[in-house]
């Protein structure tokens, strides 16, 4: 015999369940609303962060200076850039980042390793070793990270290019090219046509705000000098902390912003959009020094010490709930099985 | 009735709608917006589809907004709930969170201290938060431990180096143990699906781990690449291992759901939503409520459950009565 008041309290419960899906729903979607309409930014950025520390002396462009050395860097994953053609294995596992200011000048230092340095591309299907420091157009954090850009959000990147740096060169050494005389420009046919590559700083300072969009801007303010030995290469890349122009960002003390990078390996056939692309991590100028002797004065103790403090106080409560939760599980009768059907 | 059942009684129902409509909410944010906008922005002539560029990135931000608000809903809920229910380590894991993200929200504690509060919240979680007892229970806490373990050694060096800059830490080797911990911990899954081998449920994790092992084998730059941006796995390893992976979550939460344990499919889809790692406030939180749900599957129950416990409730009173 069929038991109706059951039947009927589970059609009310089934009722009562649908009403609340319906409750909790709408009232998500209004916050949402709110949310967006407010332009609110709920999240707390938490990935990796690449501090630029305050330097007592200028480290130049040299991107062999023994400071990067002691700096403390960032080791940034990277994988295959394959979204867009030409696309494949980057081949680029990781990118040693580290970042220094001095005198309101941002310097930052990116160190891979690359066994071959492929700064000439004087054949068709040569390509050069490059590397890309990525910035949002105007500087912030944005969760979640726009990654590669929207189609309503620039980036500024620089570019530096070892072949660029290298500079083009405009008569082969095994001799003339035709019978033009080497005076004669016309038969290097990109230079008369103009194409800014041909006399491209080593660092190009560029804009993009989706695939098929990147340019140069007017002013080209990026400093940057490369060098390649055992380990690989190393790059130095700076630019004052006010922009020339729009759309690059400003960067004051205090400050933090997403950043990217890219590597590209020329002898693994990388160009363009075949590259070794890392996710947005967060970059912040700081306004503590960091001295030649390679440590950061004035913040690792009270840091260190604030940490311990603050480990200690979790862990003990976290023991506290550990301690209870066993007495609770001793009192606990065992569980009720609950009606099927 | 007491304040603290009447609270209970309230808002225990509710639990489930939002761990749902959480996880929906993420999972379209996922979609729309960490996938689809940034994968279509490298379409070229992207501009004859503007409009419908535009619709799906307002649909992925309206959902993360959506999901902010649930998954801080869904803690609040479950800290309370368990809270009554006397789940006290449940309970302290997220309202310590809770609290530390508050702080750090308006600014009273740096982020720093919100990352090792993630960081300790998620490694405590398989210890204060899974009910002890039988073999069953104890095959069961090793799929959630083994995800702490992931996020834990994956955020040790993002801490590491926030606390002392100088310090020498084994990055790479790290992320890559993160990242098989992670696949082992969804392998190990498979402790949770109930009962003997479920037909339906391996045919629908045979399939996920194809595509996938299809997918890897045939695209493995891009699918890597969306890997890592979207949930910290970097492809360190064997296509095959992932394809592993990602069948035995898809049978284990498939075969949990049909007989009713919606846990497994919440938790798992709340771990891979948040992703491994520190990324931003709101992905620890569902990585953290995902692993708490794993742990704790009392934490979420269905509708069903609730009503049936609750015809029991109704049928003892009336009987003493």
């Amino acid at each position: 015999m069929i038991d109706l008041d059951r039947v009927d309290d589970r059609s009310r419960e089934k009722a009562a369940g649908r009403r609340r899906f319906w409750i909790v729903l709408l009232v998500a979607l209004v916050a949402a609303a709110g949310i967006r309409a407010f332009d609110v930014k709920p999240a707390i950025a938490q990935s990796q962060t690449l501090t630029a520390w305050r330097s007592v002396a200028d480290p130049g462009l040299d991107p062999d200076n023994p400071i990067w050395d002691e700096v403390p860097s960032e080791f940034v994953q990277l994988t295959a850039q394959n979204v867009a053609p030409p696309m494949s294995s980057g081949g680029t596992p990781w990118v040693q980042v580290a970042g220094l200011h001095f005198d309101d000048v941002l310097y930052v230092n990116l160190r891979w390793f690359d066994a071959t340095a492929d700064s000439a591309t004087d054949a068709v299907g040569v390509f050069s070793d490059a590397v890309a420091i990525q910035f949002p157009a105007v500087a912030a954090t944005s969760v979640p990270a726009l990654c590669m850009g929207q189609a309503d959000t620039a980036v500024n990147i620089w570019h530096w290019r070892a072949d660029s740096q290298e500079g083009v060169a405009l008569v082969p050494g095994s001799g003339y090219v035709d019978m033009y005389p080497d005076t004669d420009t016309l038969h290097y046919t990109a230079a008369a046509a103009g194409n800014p590559m041909v006399s491209a700083p080593a660092v190009q300072n560029l804009v993009a705000g989706g695939f098929g969009t990147l340019a140069a801007l007017d002013s080209q303010v990026i400093a940057g000098v490369g060098s390649h030995g055992e380990t690989g290469w190393s790059v130095t890349m700076a630019r004052p902390f006010t922009p020339p122009g729009e759309l690059q960002p400003t960067f004051s003390p205090g400050g933090i912003m997403d950043v990217a990078f890219a590597v590209w390996n020329g002898d693994n056939d990388n160009r363009n959009g075949k590259k070794s692309v890392s996710a947005f991590i967060r970059m912040a100028v700081d306004d503590d020094t960091f001295d030649s002797v390679g440590s950061v004065s004035g913040s690792t103790a009270s840091r260190v010490a604030i940490t311990v403090a603050f480990v200690g106080i979790v862990g003990v409560a976290i023991i506290a709930g550990l301690v209870a939760t066993r007495q609770s599980d001793n009192n606990d009768e065992p569980d009720q099985e609950v009606p099927s059907g | 009735m007491t304040n603290k059942s009447r609270i209970g009684s309230w808002l225990e129902p509710y639990l489930y709608p939002i761990a749902v409509l959480t996880v929906s909410a993420l999972l379209i944010e996922l979609v729309a917006l960490r996938l689809l906008t940034r994968t279509a922005i490298h379409i070229p002539g992207l501009e004859r589809v503007e409009i419908g560029y535009r619709i799906v990135s307002e649909v992925g931000r309206l959902a993360f907004g959506a999901g902010v608000v649930l998954i801080v809903s869904l803690i609040v809920a479950a800290a309370i709930d368990a809270g009554v229910r006397d789940r006290r380590g449940t309970a302290l894991v997220l309202s310590a969170f809770l609290t530390v993200a508050t702080l750090a929200a308006v600014g009273a504690v740096g982020d720093i201290a919100l990352s090792i509060a993630t960081t300790l919240a998620v490694a405590a979680v398989p210890i204060v938060c899974a009910p002890r007892g039988s073999k069953r229970q104890s095959l069961a806490r090793i799929s959630p431990t083994l995800f702490a373990a992931a996020f834990v050694v994956a955020a040790l060096p993002t801490i590491a180096r926030e606390v002392v800059p100088d310090l020498s830490v084994p990055v790479i080797g790290m992320w890559q143990a993160a990242e098989a911990l992670a696949i082992i911990a969804g392998i190990a899954l498979v402790a949770r699906a109930p009962g003997p081998l479920k037909r339906n449920s391996a045919l629908l994790g045979s399939a996920a781990g194809i595509l996938v092992l299809a997918s890897l084998i045939s695209q493995p730059s891009t699918v890597e690449i969306l890997m890592l941006w979207n949930i910290g796995l970097a492809g360190y390893f064997h296509p095959l291992i992932y394809s592993a992976g990602t069948a035995c979550v898809v049978y284990a939460a498939h075969g949990a759901w049909t007989l009713g344990d919606r846990s497994v499919a919440i938790g798992a889809a709340l771990v891979v939503a948040g992703g491994i790692g520190l990324h931003s406030a709101i992905q620890s939180a569902a990585f953290l409520m995902g692993v708490v749900i794993l742990a704790d599957p009392s934490v979420v129950r269905t509708t069903r459950e609730w009503a049936g416990q609750n015809l029991l409730l109704r049928a003892s009173t009336s009987k003493e009565r």
